[in-house]
Parts: structure tokens; sequence; C-alpha cells
């Protein structure tokens, strides 16, 4: 039994050790370098701890470790890769594949003779009066009758399929094919059998009487089966799918717009051939610049073909220190995220511990059910809060505060929440603050509960009052304990995204900047409104340079945290 | 002895601050149950409480427009039903033609129900109308002699001589027919003693306030008005001097910049060469005359001739450009040609004759050209600017001119008001008097008309509406007419107490077209249905065999619904409601604050089951996010509770440094990933479906991530059991495993049931990542789904957002509620020392 089990022990292994192993090449095949080396890493640390004695305890780490090595570890040297690269919208794909797809893809491709498209018929199976998608195509090149088959796919990218291919076979060369009736003229064939199976006419754009299934086979046929397919002969060339200018669905003869080619140049001293592409058609090359490719037409202007991701350097931090309209908002932005991360710690702390002092009291009855209700704004999920205040107070037109406490009980005009920078900010404070000050309510009362009573005693026989007794006993000794986990509310407030986007998507928009940077926008949700939200398309690179900034931000932070609450000492024991 | 305080103050404080604190939370609860629109309503809680918004979350229910889809999906087989046979579909039909009929039924008897509500209540109003009546015009007498009281107070009469001035003013333009002349024909009759019976006697008497008006005021009001006038004639022409000025001075900048910087370079090369050439005149009487040259002075005397008077010219004005730095270059140039000319003068015949003057004459030749051409241009210039400079001058002088002329004007309208003031300050009590008599008679000619009013009919109705009107507009002026406080307060109540008629006025009339029209639409939709079901079997064939088929009658019913429902109708039925509801509070019968009640209700109802409402897919929802919370929570602890064990055991190479790693990736939050993550997953998506971008699988992969947190707070927590149990096992045999799995963990129960517990609260709540990896809105979870919720097309929709909401929160609030004692002592467990 014990054998059975460790049998299967290995196979599993072995399956394991297969599997990715075969992830690592195959990510390193489709680009993913970085991905595929943490795996490597992965893979031959895993089989270290299972096969060194001495690597005993490190195998209870293995699940974590992989989790952590894809989920954390990868992610950090994505991004920073990712600073210096102008990945984003337009620059999506590496170059090689990149040039793959302006050679590949259907969409790269020019007709040859705009005025004669290429006669063709739609035949397919049906089932009892209702058309199927097992068609098969008749097309009509030089007088002779070509048959072209349901395309399969030639090359994709996992279930992304780039481009099909359909045979197309001269008439005579296939067996068993009989057509009905018998005539070359194509507008009369009705019916053509192949071995048992019936393809009956569906459409063809020049027999009217087919017109009612033209719907049927631009949905079904065309965009399912021939919007990325062509139909291939040795001699015949290349046909595809096209909208031809009378509106109708024709097929053309299509060439490749691009080809590779190679060319010599100097570089430095030595003569090196370099590859480059050219346009079929026009025989120009295409230039490469700025991670894109750019064709030149006959006026000289230059056209945007594809782009790739491409490595620029220092370029997305330079913009941020540089680029008058980026560097502006930036600052605003780093300054109010340091400021909303320190107010929110002393507000909630402020808060907080007015209300732990006013609970501490052993005599107040019922003291347990209002520290019960004082935990409620901490206990409901933060992001509903969040929208609660957002639409049901704050709202400019309905909220309650300006509807009912400003118009009828003050009488004041309402006020913009939204609209104006300082009031946004003002609301993003209250929420937090109400969000924020029962967590500092319950560790101050831990706190307060751990000073001794002797102390206030002494004190009051010394003749102190009481504001001396809070600020020479309570605060200090309380600040010892809690110092840390102040740090730790700075850090969490430092990156806190879902208070702010949640209430204000980062605020009243800050007038004369590129970039959707707001005013109470912090250096996180910046980030989040570049890489997913930006009108101008996603610049991933410029976000990920923002992010490595928040990175050392936040390690600092951290360092700070860990030396006072003497972290470091705890784990030396 | 110590005295326990009462600590009132610290109840009261705190009362006070947890309402304020949980106010949110109480205005949630109370808007998930209301029925009217929270977001147009003035009241902040409603007692119209209704839990359609739960139903239509958990529940939505299929009403009527939702059903028609239904049949019309069934009939042409598409969508989910694209796999039934007829039968099945046949099935359906008949179950959605069921619901159908048993939905009109409902509508029908509601309405009914509402019918009779209103039949009551009209009777009982007309019943009560001397009732009402007594009321209004009690309430109208008390707002009269309050006015009464007012003109009392002001304290003058209407025979004084300042109240025919305002008299006048009042009723000069207005015709004898005219409302406002009838209010005042009695006064006019009081003053001058004579009944005011047509027009010709309305003339005569207009002629004579106008006499009395003229010799008081009506003069000094003319010329008041006709300074004003010019005044305003005047600001305008000022603007334009201003205009031409400014445009001139612009001019005139513009070229003196011009010269600094077109011209001073080249001024300072000439300079500078007029400068050596100067050094070489002064050697040429001194230098030797070996050979004599036959020199060509002709052109050098031509360009003196042509330069010098420019000099002077120039010399001249060379106070105009005193204080800029043009003026050293100009000044520099003009005394260096005039040295070079004077001592050109200077020079004998002999001289002229020596070869270093010919060197001379050749560099002069050289710039003689450009320098005549500098001299020209700067001449030119500085005549043109002394134009300028002139006109500017004069322009000033015409500016000052009128800005003299309109200070006049303004100190005599300033004097003239003086005169007047002490007339207006008067008058103005006057007027105050006039517009109190005239709402004293406009109120007694209403109180008039209502004394005729003898039921509670819609004509009746309406004189109450059109009283209603004419108190607002009293009241809507009251800052100039000076009503005193206590006339405020009575027109205020009588406002109140009377708006309920009008409330009622507007719902009677929308009900009365509702009576109309939506017993027809019940009609027409019975008639088609009928049509449809006698005739669908057929056409059901026909679409099963491909056939696109579609039914009339059910393409009519559409159609009903959603443009004759929808448009007179539904707009009718919502006026109805409103008003009401309204009138529930504000009508002073108490058994007809039932029947309000009950077409309230009645009404809303039926509107619920009409109108269409649009598809959410908040279970789903829920339930994403709790197979992903789910998921996620028993993984990360599996994961974890194996992971932290080796910490907290054993020691091996790496254990510090990796406790301390854990805890510095505890504090970057995934959200910091979020472009790699995004990228990792569609890239994933391409080749593992299930666990792409908007996946479930996904999601749930990425947040696996979160491990370090609960990896430190396990290990505290196996920290806490002893080794022992686990050596004992040992020397008994078992394998490190085996004690790992057989001891430790359930021990760890607690801490281990904690961190599930956590983990899927986190999960639960977490929005961001949720929202860049998730797409389709099948496919999000609970916290995405309410945002979408709280923008879009639901924004003002509070009643279901709220509710919403509230389904969300409750569990999420009690469990956390409950395990608050855990959470407490480990958050501060490390932190507390001693």
């Amino acid at each position: 039994m014990k054998l059975l089990l460790k049998i299967i022990g290995w196979l599993f292994l072995l399956i394991f050790n297969a599997f990715l192993f075969w992830s690592v090449v195959f990510l390193f095949s489709h680009g993913l370098k970085g991905l595929s080396m943490v795996l490597l890493i992965m893979l031959l640390m895993i089989d270290f701890f299972i096969f060194n004695r001495r690597a005993y305890p490190y195998r209870y780490l293995i699940p974590a470790l992989f989790f952590l090595f894809v989920l954390v570890l990868y992610p950090i040297y994505f991004t920073v890769k990712t600073a210096f690269t102008n990945y984003g919208t337009g620059h999506l794909i590496t170059k090689e594949e990149a040039i793959y797809r302006i050679l590949t893809d259907p969409n790269f491709t020019y007709i040859k003779d705009e005025k004669n498209p290429v006669p063709y018929s739609v035949f397919c199976v049906y089932n009892g009066i209702k058309p199927t998608d097992d068609f098969l195509i008749l097309f009509e090149m030089n007088g002779k009758l070509y048959i072209g088959f349901k395309p399969l796919p030639k090359e994709r990218r996992g279930t992304e399929i780039l481009l099909s291919e359909g045979k197309l076979l001269s008439t005579k060369e296939v067996e068993h094919l009989q057509i009905i009736p018998e005539t070359k003229d194509l507008g009369e064939i009705r019916v053509v059998k192949l071995k048992d199976k019936v393809y009956k006419l569906l459409y063809n754009p020049d027999v009217s009487e087919t017109e009612k299934f033209s719907a049927f086979f631009k949905t079904v046929i065309g965009q399912r089966h021939l919007s990325k397919a062509e139909y291939v002969h040795p001699d015949m060339g290349k046909i595809a799918l096209r909208i031809a200018k009378d509106g109708k669905w024709r097929f053309f003869k299509v060439e490749r717009l691009y080809r590779l080619s190679y060319v010599e140049e100097m570089i430095g001293d030595k003569l090196k051939t370099k590859m480059i592409v050219v346009n079929n058609r026009t025989g120009r090359r295409l230039i490469e610049e700025d991670g894109a490719f750019y064709d030149v037409d006959d006026e000289g202007n230059r056209h945007f073909v594809i782009g790739y991701i491409d490595y620029v350097g220092m370029r997305n931090f330079e913009r941020i220190v540089k680029d008058p309209k980026i560097a502006g908002p930036f600052l605003k932005i780093f300054v109010w995220n340091f400021i909303w991360a320190s107010l929110s710690v002393v507000l909630t702390f402020a808060v907080g511990l007015g209300f732990a002092l006013i609970l501490n009291d052993r005599n107040l009855r019922g003291r347990v059910i209002y520290r019960t209700l004082l935990i409620i704004p901490w206990a409901v999920p933060a992001f509903i809060s969040v929208l609660v205040w957002r639409n049901g107070m704050f709202n400019e037109t309905y909220g309650v505060i300006n509807k009912f406490l400003l118009g009828k009980i003050f009488g004041l005009k309402p006020i913009k929440w939204f609209n104006d920078p300082f009031w946004a900010k003002f609301a993003c404070l209250t929420v937090n603050t109400w969000l924020g000050f029962p967590y500092m309510m319950t560790v101050s009362l831990g706190a307060l509960q751990s000073i001794p009573d002797e102390l206030y005693e002494v004190a009051s026989i010394d003749g102190a009052n009481r504001w001396q007794k809070f600020w020479r006993i309570t605060f200090p000794l309380i600040m010892t304990t809690v110092a840390p986990l102040l740090v730790g509310s700075f850090a969490f407030n430092f990156n806190n995204f879902v208070n702010i986007y949640l209430l204000t998507q980062g605020g009243p928009p800050i007038p004369n900047t590129t970039t959707p940077a707001g005013a109470t926008d912090i250096l996180i949700s910046y980030t989040y409104k570049l890489a997913f939200e930006g009108a101008r398309g996603q610049d991933f690179g410029f976000a990920s340079a923002i992010s490595v900034i928040i990175f050392f931000l936040v390690a600092g932070i951290s360092f700070v945290n860990f030396k006072i609450s003497g972290t470091f000492e705890e784990v030396r024991r | 002895m110590i005295r326990k305080k009462p600590r009132v103050i610290a109840h009261i404080f705190l009362i006070f601050i947890v309402s304020i604190i949980l106010f949110p939370i109480v205005w949630v609860v109370g808007t998930s149950l209301r029925r009217d629109e929270a977001a147009f309503s003035p009241k902040l809680f409603s007692s119209r409480l209704t839990l359609q918004h739960y139903k239509d979350l958990l529940k939505p229910e299929k009403n009527i427009p939702a059903l028609v889809q239904d049949l019309q999906n069934l009939l042409s087989f598409s969508g989910h039903y694209e796999n039934l046979t007829i039968e099945e579909a046949s099935e359906r039909i008949e179950e959605d033609i069921e619901m159908f009929k048993d939905y009109i039924k409902e509508s029908e008897e509601r309405f009914k129900t509402t019918l009779s509500s209103y039949e009551r209540i009209k009777s009982f109003l007309n019943e009560n109308w001397e009732g009402i009546k007594g009321n209004v015009l009690k309430l109208l007498n008390d707002v009269k002699k309050s006015f009464e009281r007012d003109v009392k107070t002001l304290g003058v009469s209407v025979e004084d001589d300042l109240y025919k001035v305002v008299l006048y003013e009042r009723i000069a333009g207005q015709r004898f027919s005219s409302k406002v002349v009838k209010y005042h024909l009695k006064e006019l009759s009081l003053i001058f003693g004579k009944k005011i019976l047509d027009e010709k006697d309305f003339y005569e008497v207009l002629a004579d306030l106008k006499r009395i008006y003229e010799s008081f005021y009506g003069v000094l009001k003319e010329e008041l008005k006709d300074l004003s006038e010019s005044l305003v004639k005047l600001q305008k022409d000022i603007e334009k001097e201003e205009k031409v000025y400014r445009d001139l001075e612009m001019k005139v900048l513009s070229t003196i910049e011009n010269m600094k910087v077109a011209y001073a370079p080249e001024m300072l090369s000439l300079k500078i060469t007029l400068g050596n050439l100067l050094e070489i005149l002064k050697e040429v009487p001194e230098s030797p005359s070996n050979f004599e040259i036959a020199v060509d002075d002709s052109s050098l005397k031509k360009s003196f001739e042509e330069i010098l008077p420019r000099v002077e010219r120039l010399k001249s004005y060379l106070s105009l450009f005193e204080k800029m730095s043009f003026e050293g270059i100009l000044k520099d140039l003009l005394e260096i040609t005039e040295s070079v000319f004077q001592r050109v003068e200077k020079l004998t015949p002999a001289d002229k004759k020596k070869p270093l003057f010919s060197d001379f004459i050749v560099i002069y030749d050289d710039i003689s050209k450009d320098l005549t051409r500098l001299y020209k241009d700067l001449d030119e210039m500085v005549v043109d600017l002394t134009q300028k400079l002139e006109k500017l001058k004069i322009m000033e002088n015409r500016r000052k001119n009128l800005i003299r002329k309109k200070e006049e004007i303004l100190r005599k309208i300033a004097m003239l008001e003086k005169k007047l003031e002490p007339f207006e300050s008067k008058l103005s009590v006057y007027r105050k008097m006039l517009i109190l008599n005239e709402y004293i008679c406009l109120l007694e000619n209403k109180m008039a008309s209502i004394d005729k009013i003898s039921g509670f009919s819609s004509k009746d109705v309406l004189k109450y509406d059109l009283l209603l009107k004419s108190l607002r507009s009293m009241l809507s002026n009251s800052s100039d007419s000076g009503l005193s406080k206590k006339s405020l307060s009575a027109l205020n109540k009588a406002l109140n107490r009377v708006k309920w008629i009008s409330d009622y006025r507007s719902f009677y009339k929308s009900f009365d077209r509702l009576k109309r029209k939506l017993p027809l639409v019940f009609d027409k939709v019975k008639y088609l249905l009928s049509d449809f079901e006698r005739y669908y079997p057929f056409l059901l064939k026909l679409s099963s065999e491909g056939v696109f088929v579609s039914s009339s009658s059910l393409n009519e019913l559409y159609n009903v619904i959603r443009a004759e429902y929808i448009g007179p109708v539904s707009g009718d039925l919502g006026i109805a409601s409103r008003k009401s509801g309204d009138l529930i509070d504000e009508i002073p019968f108490k058994s007809l604050k039932r029947e309000f009640k009950r077409i309230d209700g009645n009404l809303f109802r039926i509107n619920q089951i009409w109108q269409q409402k649009t598809k959410h897919y908040f279970l789903r929802w829920v339930l994403n996010s709790v197979i992903v919370s789910g998921l996620v929570a028993i993984i990360t602890t599996f994961v974890c509770a194996l992971g932290a064990y080796p910490f907290s055991r054993m020691r091996f190479w790496g254990r510090r440094y990796g406790i301390i790693a854990l805890l510095l990736i505890q504090m970057f939050p995934a959200i910091m990933y979020m472009v790699a993550l995004y990228g990792l997953l569609s890239f994933l998506g391409k080749y593992i479906p299930w666990l792409g971008l908007d996946t479930l699988g996904g999601l749930i992969f990425v947040y696996l991530g979160n491990i370090a947190f609960n990896m430190y707070l396990i290990k505290g927590f196996y920290d806490t059991i002893p080794d022992s149990l686990e050596e004992a096992a040992m020397m008994d045999g078992a394998t490190r495993f085996q004690t790992f799995w057989q001891i430790v963990i359930p021990l760890a129960k607690p801490i281990l049931a904690v961190v599930v517990i956590l983990t899927f609260m986190g999960t639960f709540n977490e929005f961001v990542l949720a929202k860049i990896i998730l797409q389709d809105v099948k496919n999000y979870t609970y916290a995405v789904g309410l945002w979408t919720f709280s923008v879009g097309p639901y924004e003002t929709q509070w009643g279901i957002f709220t509710a919403a909401a509230l389904v969300g929160m409750t569990p999420m609030v009690i469990l956390f509620l409950s395990l608050q004692r855990f959470l407490i002592s480990g958050l501060t467990k490390g932190s507390v020392k001693g």
C-alpha cells in the first residue's frame, strides 16, 4: 500500500515537473520571458526542496512560494520592467509579434483589382428550410469554376484565430462532385452535390432571389467563418471577402500589403544586413520609429501601421519631472497624497482617542452598547459606505446634506461637493474619518486599559488637573503602543484607493494637463486612471513608472515603521 | 468617599454623536423602504413604505412588459429558447398567458378599489362643503384683519397728498376697466367726494391727480430720468474713446519696440564703424603726404548734405526717447556722426589729398548707403511717432473732457436724489399702504366669491385654487408690501391650510383622465391577448420550421404597453399617485386619510405591474461573490496554514529574513501590481479560457496573492501551541507531517476559522481588482455590481440602491460584530507590552 502511494507520488511529481518545464518553454517562446524565468527558478527550487533531505522545512512552503512568485514577485519585476517601456494602447505586442501580424493578419492586405470582383455563389446544407453553416463556395475565375471549402484556422494565438485558410480547388480536381444544373454559368447553378451531402444555393449577390438570405450569410457565415479567412490557390493567388463599393459583400483577389526584406547598412564601421519591412504595393520601406511602424504614402504623409512595445529608457520618469503639463499635477498629487494620509491618521486618531477616553470610564453605564454602535462604521464594508456617502449624502443636487442640512436647517446655498477642489478634499477626509475612527477607538481603548490606575492617583495627589494628566501620563503611554499602528495606518491610507476613487473618482479634474489628474487623486488612483481609464489610450508604461515610485515611498514608510516598533528585534528571537 | 457622578453630560453627548454618526445607516434603511422617488422628494423620511425594492432585487417578478418580451422570444425560438420543442414552447406560452391574465385581473381589481375610494372621497367632500368653506373664510378673514391692522399701524391716511402721488403713479397708465383701477375706485370716490361711474369721470379724476403728482414730484422725476439717459449715452462715448486711445497707444509702443529691435543692432555697428573712421580722421592732418591722390569727395559732400539735416532734426527729438535704452544708442550715433562731419569740415584741401583721406572716403562710401538709409528711416519714424503722440494728446484731452462731463452729470443726479430723498422715504410708507389696500380689496373680492360657493364641484375647487394662487403671489411680493410678521404668519397659515385643495384638484384631474384611459388600455390588452391566445399555435408551428413569424397581436400589445401606457396613462398615474401620497398628510379629515392611503398603495402596485423594469443580475452577483470569496478563503487558509508551520516550528536558513520579507510584502497592496496582473491574465486567457480576463477563475487566481498577512497571523498562533505534543507524537513514531496534520491543525482551528472568515470578508468587499478584471455584467461580483447601481441608470433610483447595499451590508456587519473579540485581541496583542 505504501509502495503504491509512493509510486503515485513520484508519478505526480514527474507530471508536475514536465508540465512546469513545458510552461517555461512555452512562455519563453511566446515572449513572456520574465514569467518563464520565474517559473524556471521555481521549478528548480521545488525540485531541490523535494530531493534534498535537509530542505524539509521548505516543502511546506511550496504552495505559498508558488503564489508569492507568480502573484507578487513576478508583478514587481514586470512593473519595474514596464516602467522603462512604452507599453500601452497602440504598443501592446512585442516587435516580433507586430511584424508577424502585419505579415499574416488578413487586415493587412490590399485588393488587387477593385473593379473586378470574383463572382461567387454560396451553397449550404439545409435543415428543413433553415440554412446551416455547413457551406461551400463556388467561384468563377478565368472561365473556370473553382470550389472553396470551409476555411480552417491556420494561424492562431491561443483561442484567438488570426488567419484561416480555405482550400480552393478546381472543380475538375474534386471527386464525386455533381453540379446541378450542369452549366458553366455561375448564376444558374442551384445545387452542388458532394459525395452524400446536398448543398443548395444560399446566396449570390447577383441573384436577387437569394437576397432574403443575405442577412444569414453575413452574420452566420460571413462573420463567423470568412471574416479572417482567405481562399488560396497555388495559381490563382488569394481570394478574400470584402465589402465592395456597391455595399454588397464580394470576393476580391487580395495580396499581402507587406513583406520582409533585407538591406545593407553601415552601422559603426561594419557593413551589416538589417531586416526591414517593405510595402508590397508601393515598394517603400516602412519607417520604424518610436515604438511603431509607419507607412509613407504618395504625398509623403505618414500612416500608423502597427505599434509594438519598445524600450524607452528613462523617458517615463523624465516625463514626470520635465513635462510641465505632467510635472505640475504630479507634484500636486504627490503633496496631496502625503497630506491626505497624515490628516487621515491625525483625524481618525483624534476622534478615536476622544471616544476611547469617554468610553474608558468604568462607571459609564451601557458603554458596551455605545462601543458596539460606534464600531458599526468599521463593520460596514467600506465600498458600501463610500457609495452611500457619495450618492445619498454628498450628491450635489439630491444629497441629504445639500437638500436638508444646508437648505432647510441652515438656509445656506448648496455646496458643490465634487466640483470644487477644496470641498471635494473635505468630503474625502470626512468620509475617511467616519470610516476609520472606530479602528483607532478600539486600539486606543485597548491601550488605555493597559495604563495602571495608580499613576493617575499619584498624579492627583500631586495636584495635577485633568489636562495635565492627559498630556503627561495618558498620551505618552498610549503613543508607545499605538505608534506602530499609526504608521501602519499612514501606509494604509497612503494607498487607500477605494475611498478616494469611489467617492470622487479622483475629484474635479486639474485643468491644463494631458493626463487624467484630479484634485483629490492620490498616486495610486492616478496610476489606475492612467492605466485603465486614459481617454487617450492606456499608458501602462507611465503607470508602472509611478508604481515604482510608490514602491519606494511605501518601502521607506514601512522601514520607518519597523524601526519604531522594534519588529526587527522581535524577529530575532 | 468617591461619589459617582451621574455622567449625564457624557450620555447626552454620546447619544447625540452616535445618532449623527449612524445617520447614514439609518438613512439607508429608511430609503430602501420608501415608495416614492427618494432622490426627488422634499422629505427626508417618508411614511409611505413598501418592500417592493427588496422584491425587485431578490425575486424579480416577470411583470407584464417582461411577459410580452418573453412571449415574443418563445414565439421566435430566440435566445434561451432556441432548442425547445413545440410542446415545451407551447406549455410555456400557456403559463405566461395565465400569468398575464392574472396580472390583468389584479390590475382591474385594484383599480376598482381605487375607484370606489375615490367615489367615497368625492361624496365626503361634497357633503362637507360647508365646513370647508367656513374654514377658508375664517382663515381669509384673519388675514384680512391682520392686513387692516398693518394699515392702521402705518399711521397715514388716504386723504394725504402724498398718497395721491403714489396713487397716480399706480393708475396713470391703466384703463378704466383694469383690475388695478377697480381696486382703487372706492378710494378715489372717497378722495374726490363723487362717484366714478364711467371713463369720463375717471379721466377727470386722473387729471386732478396728475396735477398734484407733478407739483410734488413729477418734474423732478422727469429730470432724473433724462439725466440718467444722457449718462448712459455718455458712458458709451467714453468707452469708445478709450478703445481708440488704447489702440493708438499700442501702435506707438509697438513702433518704439520695433525701432529698438530692428534698428538698434545696426546703429550699434554703424556707431563703431564711425568711431573707427573718426580715429582715422584724427590721424589725417598728421599723416604723411608722400604722394598726392586725386580724391573725389563729391559723394561725401552729397551724403553730408542729406544726413546732416536729419541729424539735426533727430537731435531735437531726442527728448522723445528719454528714459529708454534706445536713447543712449541714438545719442551716441548722432554725436559720432556729427563729430565725423565736423572733422571733415576742419580738414584743409591739402589734407584731403592725402592717401589716408582717400582710405577714409573708401570706407565711408561703403557704409554711406546704409547710414543714409538708416537715418532716413529713423527720421520718418520719428516724424510719424511725433504725429501719433500729438494725436494721443488730443484724444487724452477729449477723454478728460468727457469724464468731466460725466462727473457733472453724476453730481447733478446725486443732488436730485438728495432732494427726492425725504420724499422717497415718506412715499415708501404710502406705497406700502397702497399695496396693502389692494390686497385687502383683493381679499374682499375673493371672500365674496367664495361665499357664493355652495358645494364642492370642480368649479368650486377651481375657485379655491385661484385663491391659493393669489395668496402665493402676495407672499412672494412680501418684501415690497411691508407686511408685518403677524400678517406673514397669518398668510402662511392660510396657505398651508388651503394647499390641500390645490393638490386635490391636480389629483382628481389626473385621476379623471386615468379613469377614462386606463380601462381602455385594459380592454385593448385583454382583446389582443385573447387574439394571440387563439392564433399562436399556428404561428408557433411555422416558426419552428424556420420561417420568420411575428404575431401582430403581440406586436400591438408591445406598442400598447410601451406607447399608450407609458405615455399619457403612466404620467397621469404618477401624478395621481404622488398627489394622493401628499394628501395623506395634508388633508384635514381623518377618515379620508385612509382612503388616500388605499389609493396610493393600489396605484403603486398597478404601476409596478405595468412599468418596464431594467434588468439586473443582483442575485447572480451575490452568488459570484460568494463563490469567489469562499474559494479564495479556503485555498488561502490552506496554503497559509501549511506555509506558516516551518516558520514556527523549524529552524532553517532564511527563516528570519523570510518573516521580514513577509511583513514587507504585506505593505504593498495588490492594487499596485494591477498592470502586471492585468497583462498576466490577458495572456493566460488566450490559452486557458477559464483563467483569463473577465472570468471568475482569473479573479480567484489573482486574489490568492494575499498570503503574507495571514501567514504572519497563523504563525503567531502556532507559536502559542507547545512543542511538547508534537515531540511526544514523534517519539511514538509519527512523521513530522503527521504531527502537523493531526495535532497542530486541529488545535489551530480557532485561528484558521478566523482566517477563513477574515479572508472571506476581505475578498467579498474587494472592489478594485474585480472592477479591472471583470467586464461582462453577468460576471460581476457584488461589489462591482453595487458600483454600477450608483452610477448610470440607477443613479437616482435610491430605493433599489439602498436595498442592495443593505442586503450586502447586513451579513458582513453581523459577522464582523461577532468576531470583534478575536480581531481586537489580535491587533493589540503584538503592541501591548506588559
